[in-house]
């Protein structure tokens, strides 16, 4: 239960959007890799639904339709792809956004409070996903790191796609609220992901030179 | 009258045009470039032998470049180079103009040479094509690592425990100085397509050559590649927009 509710519709919309998000990633965590849907993502779930329990916010905008897509290319029941895509990627653009907003001198209190909830779920599944990445990706491939990259490369493609499809949408809801620019949230995503997966031995240039190409892809 | 003096090898028109403007801005950035290590060489007299011996180095390029040019059947083209330069020559004037040497470095010994450095590579993975240019690019990619190289000692040892100092220096001088040259890395990305390279894997080279330096001199990796991607994403942005960059 909050006890402080979240009525401004610009926070309600991107609760709405995130709710969606994180159902489909607990579902998925779930579904293949139960350490991943930890205590922290029950509770921040449970917050997501007293909080928007419909998506009404959300349908009568304009980001409904690429939102609604790039849902449905995260589904998928695969292991590798559910880790990489929703524990990977996802979980670090959520943490990009929670702590944005949470820093954000717009956001009200119950958002903020939200937003440090989701930071703390976040944590709690990304300490499991870099420990299964280990497992799943060991350094024994020539370069190092090789298998976990091509896994990456072959499987984000199309969402982180659909992401930057996303980008200006989001800049013209968020901009102004909470002065989220997708500019802003994708050099902090990027920074992270290369850092996470430079740790697990990629290829810096490599995943330099795919982000990119997604990334000016029209 | 043409310059063109050989044409060995069929290319589309578009094709032309693409190598046409890649080598004017290879020939006459090379000027550009030497232009400023001569400015550079002015503020620092302690520097000025190396320096000068740089702009010399620099300028020999742009004659290499030329020469490769008239074997290949291409045409510099200076109204292409002229349009991307003009705003580099500007800020390099100001930074000159006003004695800022540790600028001028950031924006040559870095910036700009982490785009030569970018796309030259990846040039030599196609100069077959272009019979001639497979050594000279590979002379003229080893005498900008030898730049990058004392510019990267140079800018180690004057912030020498003062990161603070130096990231304030890097944050001033790309607010222009990616904006114009990672602007141009936008522009010349289709030409580059155009030529069987790809522009986006040149720009990413790019980015991660450039926060790699920053490294070098103190940066955290993370910070390095936030600033530096930071500072790309408004011009990626225009560019999927099919904006103009600068």
């Amino acid at each position: 239960m909050t006890d402080l509710a979240v009525t401004n519709g610009q926070e309600r919309l991107l609760l709405t959007i995130l709710r969606s998000f994180e159902a489909l990633a607990a579902d998925q965590y779930h579904r293949t890799i139960g350490v991943l849907l930890g205590d922290e993502k029950h509770h921040l779930l449970e917050q997501l639904d007293a909080q928007v329990p419909t998506d009404e916010a959300l349908e009568t905008t304009d980001l409904a339709p690429p939102v609604k897509h790039l849902l449905t290319l995260l589904r998928s029941q695969d292991k590798i792809q559910v880790l990489i895509v929703q524990g990977l990627i996802l979980e670090l653009l959520g943490q990009t956004i929670y702590k944005t907003v949470s820093e954000s001198a717009a956001s009200s209190p119950a958002m903020r409070r939200l937003c440090d909830q989701g930071l703390h779920a976040n944590a709690e599944t990304r300490r499991h996903v870099v420990e299964a990445l280990r497992q799943e990706f060991p350094q024994r491939d020539n370069p190092p790191g090789a298998d976990l990259l091509d896994a990456l490369i072959a499987r984000s493609g199309p969402v982180l796609d659909q992401l930057n499809t996303l980008g200006e949408g989001l800049d013209q809801h968020f901009g102004e609220a909470f002065g989220i620019h997708f500019a802003d949230l994708m050099a902090e995503f990027a920074s992270e992901l290369l850092v996470v997966c430079t740790g697990l031995g990629a290829d810096r240039r490599r995943l330099v030179g795919f982000l990119t190409r997604i990334m000016m892809a029209g | 009258m043409d310059d063109r003096a050989a044409a060995p090898a069929v290319r589309s028109a578009d094709q032309q045009d693409a190598i046409d403007k890649l080598m004017g801005l290879a020939v006459f950035g090379e000027k550009v470039a030497a232009r400023i290590y001569y400015s550079m060489a002015e503020i620092k007299p302690e520097f000025a032998p190396l320096l000068k011996k740089f702009a010399r180095m620099e300028a020999g390029h742009g004659a290499k470049f030329l020469e490769a040019n008239k074997v290949n059947g291409i045409v510099a083209d200076r109204d292409f180079a002229d349009n991307e330069l003009g705003y580099l020559l500007s800020q390099a004037d100001a930074h000159a103009a006003a004695g800022d040497f540790n600028a001028l470095a950031v924006l040559q010994g870095f910036i700009v040479e982490s785009l030569a450095i970018a796309t030259y590579e990846s040039f030599l993975t196609i100069a077959d094509a272009y019979p001639g240019t497979h050594e000279v690019f590979s002379t003229v990619l080893a005498e900008e690592h030898y730049h990058v190289d004392w510019v990267s000692r140079y800018l180690r040892l004057e912030f020498f425990d003062a990161e603070d100092d130096f990231r304030r220096l890097v944050e001033r001088v790309n607010v222009q100085g990616i904006d114009c040259v990672g602007g141009t890395m936008m522009n010349i990305s289709h030409h580059l397509d155009t030529i069987c390279l790809s522009g986006s894997q040149c720009a990413g080279a790019m980015m991660d050559g450039y926060a790699q330096l920053l490294q070098n001199v103190g940066f955290e990796e993370k910070a390095a590649m936030k600033h530096v991607v930071g500072l790309f994403m408004p011009l990626i942005q225009k560019y999927r927009r099919g904006e103009k960059t600068k």
